[in-house]
């Protein structure tokens, strides 16, 4: 039965998180040992032959719920399966290293997300879906070449964003990012987790960001790079 | 998720109909992009295809650039593992 992950965690925190905590489809979430991580995981009986938004949130909720439990938590990309718990951990281990790292050095953080609505700058005409004939790209590629070259226009033109230091010592890491199609500006912060209220009151100080809307707290995705 | 400062079991303010539209539809913007476009990969394949996902009352144009994120990442993986081409081949 294959096996989908939704993130890592440390193995000395697995036994704080529950059994009650479901995923996709309302699989029960459970941890495997890799070693000095541990995947979080459920069981689905088939690989889904279309994932739906429903899918999304249950990875998300499931994750939340770990974090919920007091576990930091790196988060896997949406859709990664494996054969089996085997096939996982042998995966797992060739970025061990990396995440054992991350792990270590942001045990007891969270991240919070900052999410404002892009005013936007000079209005731009939609892209238009180029034809074949005008192009040697497919129209879908050559769609999303325009696409790619409106958010690199849009990402020069957004100012730059840093609520570093306006909130103070509380934020540990700060990553600033635009939303797909200018929807939005997401600025995500690295938090200790006992500081969430303290960073809620500093969020709620700022005049300018009394229309953003505060999302957290969260298990690593923006800071899972590092 | 709440506004900066709310309790997170207080109902937040309404504001009108498009308000909350707007809003709902920037969290969720977040909420799609982050579980797509974010978090470690450890698998090589991706085996929930991008192009299968079917989101409903969503605007498509959501997802684009997270697709373009994927494309553009795979057109790296590709270039760097063409073989590279010496000065002395034609």
């Amino acid at each position: 039965m294959p096996t989908y992950l939704y993130g890592l965690i440390l193995s000395r925190n697995a036994a704080r998180i529950h059994d009650g905590i479901t995923g996709i489809e309302g699989g029960r979430l459970r941890t495997i040992s890799c070693g000095a991580l541990a995947a979080l995981v459920s069981d689905v009986e088939r690989v889904p032959s279309r994932s739906s938004l429903d899918h999304i949130r249950a990875h998300d909720a499931a994750l939340r719920a770990v974090v919920a439990a007091g576990v930091t938590a790196v988060a896997s990309r949406f859709g990664q399966l494996f054969a089996d718990d085997g096939d996982t951990c042998r995966d797992v281990g060739q970025h061990a290293s990396r995440v054992e790292r991350l792990l270590h050095d942001h045990d007891g953080c969270v991240e919070m997300r900052v999410v404002l609505a892009h005013s936007g700058a000079d209005p731009e005409p939609a892209p238009t879906q180029a034809t074949a004939a005008e192009s040697e790209l497919s129209p879908g590629r050559a769609y999303l070449e325009q696409l790619r070259a409106r958010a690199a226009l849009a990402a020069e033109r957004v100012p730059r964003i840093s609520l570093a230091g306006a909130l103070g010592p509380v934020v540990r890491r700060e990553r600033v990012e635009l939303l797909p199609n200018d929807a939005g500006i997401v600025v995500s912060h690295l938090v200790s987790r006992d500081e969430e209220s303290a960073y809620r009151a500093a969020v709620a100080e700022l005049p300018a960001l009394s229309a953003a809307k505060v999302v957290g707290p969260l298990p690593l995705y923006g800071f899972s790079d590092e | 998720m709440t506004r900066a400062g709310e309790k997170r079991d207080a109902g937040p303010g309404r504001g009108n109909d498009l308000e909350i539209y707007e809003e709902d539809q920037l969290v969720l913007s977040d909420l799609i992009n982050r579980v797509l476009d974010k978090g470690v990969v450890i698998s090589a394949n991706v085996m929930i295809s991008i192009a299968d996902i079917d989101l409903i009352q969503l605007d498509l144009r959501l997802l684009i650039s997270s697709v373009n994120t994927m494309i553009a990442r795979s057109d790296r993986k590709r270039r760097a593992d063409l073989p590279v081409r010496t000065d002395s081949e034609p």
